[in-house]
């Protein structure tokens, strides 16, 4: 009897193991695909980057060389897309972030700079000396990183190298990707990325001085100072109503007070919800650059129209009274507004205000004001060289014009632009068409998206 | 004695390594739990998972036990009461969605969401990006998380869109460790809203950080801007 007990134990330990063992095969088999599947992937980028960078050298060599405006031009354009393509491969690799960044900047600004000459340069004319000095700059950078990429692809060649190794060894501890051949060698180039000179030019990732703040007053307020506003800001018939504490601070580029309302739950006679408000005042001139009430909003009561009205009239009671309306869309029983200031019969494209209204009770439940907080200021506008009628010659003759106005809109880089802006059909979509007022160039296009309660320019 | 009798134990070991072969077979304990609501009293694996979960998240603090007690029930209630739920300690499909319990079901419906494709879309890989790195965080933290991943596309040194952000190899922890395939809640979409539409709490971060369990050195060296909940928010 035992001995069949002990025979009965070893064949089901014997199964248990053989059972074990297929088992473990097959995961081990699994995993080696789904590594090397991955290995592929980074291989696939890996080795395109290095084509794009070396691309990227070849053309703003020619850049450098050409002096005919036709061939510069296409040299910028293939310079611009291969630089994001390369960008955008080497932020597909498992490398840490300060291994990359400087190197990334660098693949950025590099299609950002050439996309930007070829947007403003006339068809005409060539590099300009500026523009050509900044060229070979970024040619020599161009040319050590496709030497450094080139070095480090003969490498992976030789088999010494796998991006999956990065992988397992930082899989625990994310970002500490040290020790690691590859991510030493990106650090290398990343420390001599860094010797380069920075860049300024007019497009969107220049490296521009620190912005400040236009639309604040140098006037600093004290926490207490900032409170009150708060209360105001929130319910300017009865602040007493409520009340504030601050809960924190930010350093942005805006330094704030962050504080917090709450209708004074110790006093009895204050009816209502008593949700938390949040609000950033600023320190310099004591504005609200944004509120937020995250309040759930119950069935939908209002019409558009009303909603409207009650985000028109809030703005003008807290100082934004000379403001039209831009863009709108409704999410989850709320509409979102946009505003932009107006002067002298223009509309300001920079300075824009966002309001959120609760279509149940039409309460003010956020505003955002950072942006116009940032760039609100007087502005000397010219007149326009062109008339109307001259404008709208520009246009393409195929399009139906249904409106037209003067306004304002940010260029590319921190310039401003004086506009005619033509609404205009065509097919079954509508369309912004800005035609730039003083030399009448189409300076941009947008496309409206519309639908029931949605307007957004795109 | 009997001549042949096969004791219990042995059945217990077979059928358990067959359980355990048809589990990693269909991919895992998913098809293990059933579909039931889980009330207190309850005990099983689902009970098991659902107080993993709230771990995960903050909320159960306990060694999870498999059952649904009245400690569960107050970390259920809490739970709930953050993600705008019922907070009556009754785990339905809608608060198991909420705790990442089964996989998203996908893209919002048509009344939430109308106009254009890749605002929807866009906004919706943002909700998640929130949902997965910060639903244990106050609404105006949430709001601020997806704030940076829009910076970052306006920064040089980031990708350029959205997607390219979020899924940067090492970039967060969420999606590296699959959570960004969590169902979002309403209110991470709410706020993934209100950055698409220009708020931003962050002031300006493209860095964020938990002081407590950060493990890259490196990221302490950035200037901080400010602290909302448990993120320090950096430029």
């Amino acid at each position: 009897m035992n001995g069949k007990w002990i025979s009965y134990i070893l064949t089901l330990f014997v199964v248990t193991v053989v059972a074990g063992g297929l088992l473990a095969y097959q995961q081990y088999e699994a995993k080696e695909q789904y590594r090397i599947s991955l290995e592929n992937q980074y291989q696939l980028s890996f080795r395109e980057l290095v084509d794009d960078v070396e691309n990227l050298e070849v053309q703003t060599a020619k850049a450098l060389v050409s002096n005919s405006p036709r061939q510069t031009m296409i040299n910028l354009s293939d310079i611009w897309r291969n630089a994001y393509d390369a960008q955008a491969n080497l932020a597909r690799l498992p490398l840490s972030h300060d291994a990359l960044s400087r190197t990334e900047k660098f693949l950025t600004q590099m299609g950002d700079f050439s996309y930007s000459i070829a947007k403003t340069t006339s068809p005409q004319i060539t590099l300009t000396a500026a523009q050509w000095n900044t060229m070979n700059d970024l040619y020599t950078q161009a040319r050590y990183l496709s030497g450094q990429l080139h070095q480090l692809e003969a490498n992976v060649d030789k088999g010494q190298l796998s991006w999956t190794e990065i992988e397992r060894k930082s899989s625990n501890k994310l970002a500490q990707v040290s020790g690691n051949l590859i991510n030493t060698n990106f650090r290398v180039v990343e420390r001599q990325m860094l010797r380069y000179p920075t860049l300024t030019y007019d497009g969107p990732f220049s490296d521009q001085l620190h912005p400040v703040p236009l639309g604040l007053t140098n006037q600093r307020i004290t926490t207490q100072q900032a409170l009150a506003v708060a209360k105001e800001y929130v319910d300017p018939a009865k602040p007493k109503q409520y009340e504030a504490k601050k809960i924190g601070e930010g350093n942005g580029q805006i330094a704030t007070y962050s504080l917090q309302v709450q209708p004074d739950t110790n006093n009895a006679y204050v009816a209502g919800p008593k949700d938390k408000i949040f609000l950033d005042v600023s320190k310099s001139g004591g504005q609200v650059v944004w509120m937020v009430n995250n309040r759930n909003v119950q069935q939908k009561k209002l019409t558009f129209q009303e909603a409207l009205t009650k985000a028109q009239e809030f703005l003008r009671t807290r100082g934004y009274p000379k403001m039209v309306l831009t863009s709108y869309s409704e999410f989850q029983r709320t509409m979102f507004f946009s505003f932009a200031y107006q002067q002298d019969g223009v509309t300001i494209y920079p300075d824009l205000v966002k309001v959120k209204v609760a279509l149940d009770n039409g309460q003010i439940i956020g505003v955002e004001a950072a942006n116009y907080l940032m760039s609100h200021h007087y502005r000397h506008l010219n007149q326009p060289n062109l008339t109307l009628e001259e404008a709208r010659k520009k246009l393409n003759p195929r399009l139906k014009v249904e409106k037209s106005k003067l306004v304002l809109i940010p260029s590319e880089g921190h310039d401003e632009i004086l506009c005619y802006e033509f609404l205009v059909g065509m097919n079954t979509n509508r369309f912004l068409v800005y035609i730039n007022a003083s030399n009448g160039r189409e300076q941009n296009i947008l496309r409206l998206i519309e639908a029931k309660n949605l307007q957004l320019a795109m | 004695m009997g001549k042949f009798t096969f004791p219990p134990a042995l059945y217990a070991i077979l059928v358990f390594t067959l359980l355990i072969i048809t589990a990693y077979e269909t991919g895992g304990l998913e098809a293990y739990l059933g579909n039931r609501s889980i009330v207190p009293g309850d005990t099983g694996t689902d009970v098991l998972e659902m107080q993993q979960r709230l771990g995960q998240f903050g909320y159960y603090v306990g060694t999870p036990d498999g059952i649904y007690d009245q400690k569960t029930l107050k970390s259920v209630k809490r739970f709930q009461a953050d993600n705008d739920l019922k907070a009556n300690g009754i785990v339905n499909q809608a608060t198991k969605k909420s705790l990442g319990i089964f996989r998203s079901t996908g893209p919002l419906s048509r009344e939430e969401f109308s106009g254009g494709a890749s605002w929807r879309d866009d906004t919706n890989l943002l909700a998640r990006t929130i949902y997965a790195e910060a639903r244990g965080e106050p609404y105006l933290g949430q709001v601020a998380v997806g704030a940076v991943v829009l910076n970052r596309t306006r920064h040089p040194g980031f990708p350029k869109t959205i997607t390219g952000v979020v899924y940067q190899p090492w970039a967060f922890t969420a999606v590296h460790d699959g959570q960004i395939n969590l169902a979002p809640s309403n209110t991470a979409y709410r706020a993934a809203q209100d950055a698409m539409s220009g708020w931003d709490p962050s002031g300006g971060a493209v860095y964020y950080y938990n002081p407590r369990t950060a493990s890259s050195g490196w990221i302490f060296s950035r200037p901080v801007i400010k602290r909302i909940g448990s993120h320090i928010f950096a430029r």
